[in-house]
């Protein structure tokens, strides 16, 4: 909320023709992932136009096997590395421990034997620096491992601005 | 859009988890390919070693950030707790036998302030080692079978060589 209204005009059609080629945008990543495995997950950049990412913001579930429970003990067992679809260019030298990159972190989950009486969510938003274009087309993977000895989940969002591709993409208003 | 994507600034983070059983320091080093320097603007420490005794947090460790394997940025290892974290005490299991809440494991942000964060203004020449050396002052008292570990976690930019390194992104 940048603009004092009663100082700042905003030039409407300028905006729209602004908008009209770039626009804010997100990508999701999320998913389950099995106890004790290594598992790929990807979202599509699409055909709508290059994605070009500014910050990063994750969750994820810290759960263990505590049989015949599942218990949320909040130690951190996924890590993962972020990888450009495209190029196949890692943008991690390792898979990284997710509480290191990725706020808010820790939430409760439902995959839980006590949901409600798990200590509360993280709750401080603080989106981490990940200026990257992923190009038209491509996608953006996951890789994610899981220490754990049951199942977590995790979902991770790319905030960043769409570049629209007027050659390419159909739909977009004029 | 032309985008010239193998030129293209990228982030990048360097990772690694130490064992630490012994006070000898322990060195790692991530090698920097031909033609790309590294940039870290900020470092993430996590370790988790409390006293089984005590139940208390044990601050002894230090870290260096090291430019090949000789040259160390800042003049003294610094000691853990002043140097950065988003936790400190990361989301380890710790050698405590008593429970511990959720919240000593460091897990979320609120638990330590960002304001722990510490910027780092320096960057890696191409073919350069980023260097990360680690060390305890002393052995935590803790059971045997459980080690300590210290993740360090370099959040940074790759630049390749023939970008200006001194007005890209802030730095």
């Amino acid at each position: 909320m940048g603009n004092n209204i009663f100082r700042d005009t905003i030039p409407a059609l300028k905006v729209l023709q602004k908008q009209q080629k770039q626009y804010q945008d997100n990508i999701l990543v999320e998913g389950q992932i099995a106890a004790n495995t290594l598992q790929q997950f990807s979202s599509d950049v699409t055909s709508l136009g290059d994605f070009y990412s500014y910050v990063v913001t994750g969750s994820f579930s810290t759960l263990v096997d505590d049989n015949p429970n599942v218990l949320d003990n909040g130690v951190c067992n996924l890590r993962g590395k972020v990888v450009d679809g495209s190029t196949k260019r890692a943008l991690m030298n390792d898979f990284i421990p997710l509480n290191l990159w990725l706020t808010p972190g820790r939430v409760r989950s439902s995959l839980s034997s006590s949901p409600a009486t798990d200590a509360e969510s993280n709750n401080l938003f603080y989106p981490i620096v990940m200026k990257y274009l992923f190009p038209i087309d491509g996608n953006i993977i996951v890789e994610m491992k899981n220490d754990s000895d049951t199942t977590n989940e995790f979902a991770i969002m790319f905030h960043g601005v769409r570049i629209v591709n007027r050659g390419r993409t159909r739909g977009i208003p004029r | 859009m032309q985008v010239d994507l193998f030129r293209q600034p990228r982030p990048f983070m360097i990772y690694k988890r130490f064992q630490i059983d012994t006070v000898v320091p322990r060195y790692w080093g991530y090698a920097l390919d031909k033609g790309y320097k590294y940039i870290p603007q900020y470092a993430f420490v996590q370790y988790n070693k409390l006293d089984a005794q005590t139940n208390t947090e044990l601050l002894n460790y230090t870290i260096q950030l090291v430019k090949g394997n000789s040259v160390t940025i800042g003049l003294n290892p610094a000691d853990m707790k002043n140097f950065i974290s988003p936790a400190g005490r990361g989301g380890f299991y710790t050698a405590s036998p008593a429970p511990v809440d959720l919240d000593n494991f460091g897990i979320s942000f609120s638990a330590s302030p960002i304001k722990n964060w510490i910027k780092i203004n320096t960057f890696f020449e191409h073919r350069e080692v980023v260097g990360v050396r680690v060390a305890a002052k002393s052995l935590p008292n803790v059971q045997e079978e459980v080690p300590s570990y210290i993740d360090v976690c370099l959040h940074g930019t790759l630049v390749y060589e023939e970008q200006d390194v001194e007005t890209w992104g802030g730095v």
